[in-house]
This record gives C-alpha cells, sequence and structure tokens, in this order.
C-alpha cells in the first residue's frame, strides 16, 4: 500500500509541470462551457477535445425549484461542491478497484473475453433505456460496421467493395465524433431554438453545513455511482438517477424531494460524478468502456499506442497511477472553476445556436482528420453523423452502438483465437467455469429483456411469495 | 410555418451546408479560409430570415464574418501551433 502511495505521490508531482497544469485548466473549461450548453454532450466534449445533459435532468428535479426560491446560487454550489466529492470517491475507488479486476483479468483467456465483450454489448442493450430490442439492433450494427476493412488473421478485404480506404476499416474515432458530434449539431438545429433566461445569481459558494449534513448520502451515492459507471452502457443518467432514488428511499425529509431538497440534489450530482471514474475502470481492466464518454477515452488511449485491458499494468506500470493523479489535478480545477465560472458563463448560454455549431462542426472536423490525416475520415464522421442522427430520431440508444464498434475487434480476435487454440471446438467457450457463468448471465439479460418472459417471472416470484 | 416543417427545413439547410463544407472547401483550399467561410455562410443563412431592419441584418453580416475570421484562425493556430495537429 505504501509503494503504491508513493507511485502516486511521484507521479502527482511529476504531473506538476505548467504545461500538464495548462493542459488540465484549458481541457476542464472547454468540459465545462459544453457541459452548460444545451444540446452539447460530455460523449462530445471528450470526442472534441480528447479529452444541457441527460444526466443533468435529475439535478433539475431540485435544482429549478430552488432556483425559483431565489436559491440558484445555491443550488449551484450544491452541484458543484457534490460533483467534486463524487469525482473524489470515484477517483479512490480506481486506485482501489483497478489493480485489484486487473490481477483478476490476467487469468481471463480468448474465451472469457470473447463472452465478456459479448456480455457487454447484450447488457448496454438491455439497459440503455427505452426498447431492449432496438438496444441489440444498435449493438449489432456496431459489431457489423467493425467487420468493414480487413480480417484480422488472414487479411481477407470485408464490405471494402474494392476501395482502399473501405479496406483500412472505418476509424473508430471518426465514427464516434460523427455519432457524438455531427449528430448532436444536426440535432440541436431540428429542434425549436432555445432561448435562455437569466435570472439573478445569489452566493454560489457552498456552506459545509450542507455537505456535512448529507455525508451518508455523499457516500451511498458515490458507490451507486461507481457501481453503475463499471456497468457498461448505462451511463451517468442512470447513475444519476438511481443515486436520488435511493437518497428519497433512505431520507428522512423525502417530502422535500422534488420540492427544492438540498440532500436530492447532492445525491444526483455525487452518483451522476463517481460514475466518471468508474466508467474508466472496466476500460483499464478489460478494455471495456462502461460508458459512452470511456468508449471515446479508450479510443484515444489506443491512438496513442496505449493499450488498454490486463496488459496495461504490465507494459506501464506507473500508467494507473499518473491517471489517478491527472484524475485528482482535473477535480480540483472542476472545483475552483465551478464556483468562478457560473457568473461568466450565465453569458455564454445567450449564444445563439446558429453562432454557436458550426463552431461546433468544424471542430468535429478536425478531430476527425487529425488522427490519420486522411480526408476518407470527414466523409466517415459525415455518414456516422447522418446514420447516429436518424438512429436518434428514431429512439435507437447510442451506447450500445458504440460498445459494439469499440468492443467488435476484441470479440472477433478473441473468438479466432479460441478457436485456433481449441483446434475449432467450442466447447471450451461454455464448460470454463467464467465462460459458463457469463454465458448464462448473458442469456438470463436477454431472456429478462423479453416482456413476456420478465412478466411471468415476476408473477411466478410474486405468487411465491403471497 | 408549422413547428415540425421548420424544423426540418433548418435541419436539412445545416445539413447541407455540412456536407458542401466537408466535401468541397475542405482539402482544397487552406483550411483557415474554408472555415471561416463555412461559419460566416452558416450564421448569415440562418439569421437572414430574421425580422430586423436592413441595416441591423447588415451589422449581423459583418458580426458573421468577423467571428468567422476569427474562430477558422482561432481554432488553425491553436491546433497547429498549439497541439500540433495535420488540418486538412
Amino acid at each position: 500500500m505504501f509503494d503504491s502511495l508513493a507511485r502516486f505521490g511521484h507521479a502527482l508531482w511529476g504531473l506538476m509541470t505548467p504545461y500538464t497544469l495548462f493542459n488540465a485548466v484549458w481541457a476542464t473549461f472547454m468540459g465545462i462551457v459544453i457541459g452548460a450548453l444545451p444540446g452539447l454532450t460530455a460523449t462530445m466534449g471528450v470526442a472534441l477535445f480528447t479529452t444541457l445533459t441527460p444526466a443533468s435532468a435529475c439535478s433539475t428535479l431540485d435544482g429549478y425549484p430552488l432556483a425559483r426560491q431565489g436559491l440558484a446560487g445555491r443550488a449551484m454550489g450544491i452541484s458543484t461542491s457534490g460533483s467534486w466529492l463524487g469525482t473524489l470517491f470515484g477517483i479512490l475507488c480506481v486506485a482501489a478497484f483497478t489493480p485489484i479486476l486487473g490481477e483478476m483479468a490476467l487469468s481471463f483467456g480468448s474465451y472469457e473475453f470473447f463472452w465478456i465483450a459479448v456480455y457487454g454489448i447484450v447488457i448496454a442493450g438491455t439497459l440503455s433505456g427505452g426498447d431492449a430490442l432496438k438496444g441489440y439492433i444498435a449493438g449489432f450494427l456496431g459489431l457489423l460496421v467493425a467487420t468493414v476493412g480487413r480480417e484480422p488473421y488472414y487479411n481477407f478485404p470485408r464490405f471494402a467493395f474494392d476501395s482502399t480506404d473501405l479496406s483500412g476499416g472505418i476509424g473508430l474515432l471518426p465514427a464516434l465524433v460523427g455519432v457524438f458530434g455531427v449528430s448532436e449539431v444536426l440535432l440541436a438545429m431540428r429542434r425549436p431554438a432555445v432561448k435562455a433566461i437569466v435570472d439573478k445569481l445569489d452566493s454560489v459558494i457552498p456552506r459545509v453545513g450542507d455537505v456535512l449534513q448529507y455525508w451518508r448520502t455523499i457516500i451511498r451515492s458515490g458507490f451507486i455511482g461507481v457501481i453503475i459507471g463499471i456497468l457498461p452502457g448505462l451511463g451517468e443518467d442512470a447513475a444519476a438517477w438511481s443515486s436520488y432514488a435511493a437518497a428519497k428511499r433512505a431520507s428522512k425529509e423525502r417530502e422535500k424531494f422534488g420540492k427544492g431538497s438540498i440532500e436530492g440534489l447532492m445525491a444526483a450530482e455525487t452518483g451522476e460524478a463517481s460514475s466518471v471514474p468508474g466508467a474508466i475502470i472496466p476500460v483499464l481492466t478489460l478494455a471495456i468502456p462502461g460508458s459512452a464518454p470511456a468508449a471515446v477515452l479508450m479510443a484515444a488511449m489506443m491512438v496513442h499506442g496505449m493499450n488498454p485491458g490486463p496488459m496495461l499494468m504490465i507494459d506501464q506500470p506507473t500508467f494507473l497511477h499518473e491517471m489517478v493523479a491527472m484524475l485528482l489535478i482535473a477535480d480540483m480545477v472542476k472545483l475552483v472553476f465551478g464556483f468562478i465560472l457560473v457568473r461568466p458563463l450565465i453569458k455564454i448560454l445567450l449564444v445563439p445556436r446558429e453562432r454557436l455549431m458550426p463552431v461546433v462542426f468544424v471542430l468535429c472536423v478536425v478531430g476527425a482528420f487529425a488522427i490519420t490525416s486522411q480526408v476518407f475520415d470527414i466523409y466517415v464522421m459525415l455518414v456516422f453523423g447522418l446514420i447516429g442522427f436518424v438512429l436518434r430520431e428514431l429512439k435507437f440508444p447510442m451506447a450500445p452502438l458504440v460498445l459494439g464498434l469499440v468492443l467488435g475487434d476484441l470479440l472477433e480476435k478473441n473468438l479466432t483465437r479460441g478457436l485456433v487454440l481449441s483446434a475449432g471446438d467450442v466447447a471450451p467457450f461454455f464448460t470454463r467455469p467464467l465462460c459458463a457463468a457469463l454465458v448464462l448471465a448473458t442469456a438470463a439479460t436477454i431472456l429478462w429483456s423479453i416482456p413476456g418472459v420478465s412478466e411471468r417471472i415476476g408473477a411466478l416470484l410474486g405468487g411465491r411469495r403471497a | 410555418m408549422p413547428t415540425h416543417v421548420e424544423g426540418a427545413a433548418t435541419l436539412a439547410v445545416a445539413g447541407a451546408l455540412g456536407v458542401v463544407f466537408c466535401t468541397v472547401p475542405v482539402g482544397r483550399m487552406p483550411f483557415r479560409l474554408a472555415s471561416a467561410i463555412f461559419i460566416t455562410s452558416f450564421i448569415v443563412i440562418f439569421e437572414w430570415p430574421a425580422p430586423v431592419t436592413p441595416r441591423d441584418r447588415w451589422r449581423r453580416v459583418g458580426t458573421a464574418a468577423l467571428q468567422g475570421l476569427a474562430c477558422g484562425t482561432a481554432i488553425t493556430l491553436v491546433f497547429e501551433k498549439v497541439f500540433y495537429v495535420r488540418l486538412p
């Protein structure tokens, strides 16, 4: 433990350079600006800088009534401190659980990784909200796109249509920039223009008593957020709503929830914030993203030559400590910005979308082109932007699509490698202990998502209890 | 105009501008110029129908051109000189 602390201290000291701190400051600033603007999302922020979202909807349940009571500043202070504490809790979990899970993952073979990839896509399809069938379709669409290019072992071109550009495959980052960047721009232009109404603000500095009074809520929401962050496809909004619901159940002031409850706002923000570092844990240990922003982060890591997964801590043993140190620095910068940027950011909310969206689109083009410097990637970004827009209009969830894109390569390589190792025998995919457990979990998840089956099981269990 | 028709028209114009930007000027002229033209055109096309006086309209065109130039220059400088990212 002391060795770990020493490495962490060394990593933190190494990152305390003017250049690194400057990067942390501007990246956090851009993240806050993008998060504040209606229509822009955290995933877009990550995709654009590799580096009014749905998760914030939960915060408005109590944040807006507080604002109506003239306590908008106090609400923002609670949001900022809840977000800071949630992220801090998540960072501690990353530092504590990543080595343990990484150690476990070293014993996983090709067979286990194949089923982990399959389960990740299935659970994302089931739990990402809405129709599970649409989730599965999105997941398989992502897998289909991942097969475009050359087969990894025999180099056979697939869906290339004699094009050298397509035979190189669909770039992950241009596709993600398209799905989360360009489609958001199109969605923002499709919706009626939103006119921001700016009220006067009271003080945004939170009261220490507010934070100390609800320490149980903070820890509970932190745990819920981290666990939900680890599960693929759920994301920050599920963490926020789950933490809010748990806080309301346990609260002695539950009648205040929805009417301006400080505890409710704190729970939503803490749960949402702690899910973000939580989603990084499976990225570092299993190369499976826990959320769409984590998927983009993983793609960025791969672009920079890092191989997320169990070998990461062996190939680059200092990376975990450096990541934890960087998360801590970013969290501290976020806390400071959260207090000082509230009033200036209100002015940014007044920028009309006609003036903002073209700049976002240009940044999307830069992001798509930056990795391989090919104009083809810009066309990929455009096509996926249109596909992402159409799918979102049809209420298809994006998380399974992203997971299919990201995990397709992992899934195929491990399937092929497993079959080569077993000389074509599929039995090890079902008979190894962890594989058998994952097969059962996958089958149970799929069965549970079928409306008739889940109702029957619910009725059976209800009948037995009665 | 009904809201859904207006939304579809806005979407179509925005989408068309994006496609034209990616397929025509990008890669054929300096990115600074291409993005300045795109940003200016986008703003002017969407703000032109607004019910304002002709003087205000031309003032908006002027500010759109300034914004296009400023953003095109800033994006190019930041990404090329600070982050060493190659631009189209």
